[in-house]
């Protein structure tokens, strides 16, 4: 569909105002912290009910440390959500896809699909699903550093699953446990740069 | 103009729309449910004052609604874009593309 100037600049500053409300970092401070839940799951099992915990307050407690630290320096603006329903369905198309194109390579390329292959790749596969994750937030922020992220994201997720460790979960514990590393410390690097960039504005008044 | 040289087009551009800093007061309102005062501020350019100032009239006008509000002693302002705004915005848009490509065809 051709689109017109107009839509052309209103997608981006859409895109811009998403920009701006994600130049914090506190998304990847908590993504970071949820993947090395999850990779220290595989050696102390209790963290599962950290990762549920999380999972469950982590929105709130994200929009506590917004209205403490990010729109009293750059406001805050209430974004348009996609429907949940249309979300829930994206979300599962994807997982669905990712896994259909890797029991197919991985079958064509070993010619069977045993539980040990499918455990050796799973970095991979969970990089497949970052990347989509990624993907998605790099199309609603014009942001191509999320593809860079991406594509190191499946990059690594490949290197971990060619490389053959002893355990079987060792391969998915040290991606997530790296991955979520280095989510928290961009993250991190990001919200202190934020913090420095971006001073309280007390003085701005309406009247 | 268009092609039988009618102007219009021109004569119905909604001119509360037309004046740059509240057309893109209403564009960043458009994209987004509500915004705060600040960062509408920071996202067109404008200072408190000239934003105040345009941001009263689109209100007279129903184009948006400004919800004033304290966050422990600090006031706080949220604007959203009223039904009344969104479809006047929209014509606003569809009257300059009529516009544009008239001249255009020129």
């Amino acid at each position: 569909m051709e689109k017109s100037m107009n839509e052309v600049d209103l997608k981006k500053i859409e895109q811009k105002a998403y920009r701006e409300s994600m130049q914090d970092g506190l998304t990847e401070i908590f993504l970071g912290i949820l993947l090395v839940g999850m990779g220290a799951y595989f050696a102390v099992k209790l963290t599962v009910v950290f990762i549920v915990l999380f999972a469950l307050f982590a929105p709130r407690f994200l929009e506590k440390l917004k209205r403490k630290y990010t729109y009293p320096r750059i406001g805050y603006a209430k974004l348009h959500e996609d429907p949940p329903r249309k979300t829930a369905r994206g979300i599962f198309s994807y997982m669905l896809l990712v896994i259909v194109v890797m029991v197919v390579a991985l079958f064509i390329i070993f010619g069977d699909i045993s539980a040990d292959l499918w455990y050796r790749w799973s970095p991979t596969l969970m990089g497949a699903m970052l990347t989509g994750g990624l993907i998605y937030l790099a199309d609603k922020s014009a942001d191509p550093r999320y593809y860079g992220i991406a594509v190191f994201g499946l990059v690594a997720g490949g290197v971990l699953s060619v490389y053959r460790f002893e355990s079987t979960w060792t391969g998915i514990t040290v991606y997530l446990l790296f991955m979520g590393s280095c989510f928290f410390g961009l993250g991190l690097i990001r919200f202190v740069h934020f913090l420095y960039e971006y001073p309280v504005q007390e003085e701005i008044t309406d009247e | 103009m268009s092609e039988d040289g009618d102007f219009e087009p021109i004569a119905d551009i909604n001119r509360l729309i037309h004046e740059p800093a509240r057309l893109m007061i209403l564009a960043h309102l458009y994209v987004v449910e509500s915004a705060d005062f600040l960062f509408l501020m920071r996202q067109t350019g404008l200072t408190g004052g000239n934003l105040s100032s345009h941001m009263s009239k689109l209100e007279e006008a129903g184009y948006i609604k400004v919800d004033k509000e304290f966050v422990g002693k600090k006031p706080h302002t949220m604007l959203s874009l009223t039904s009344e705004g969104r479809t006047a915005f929209r014509e606003y848009v569809q009257n300059m593309k009529q516009v544009l490509n008239g001249l255009s065809e020129t």
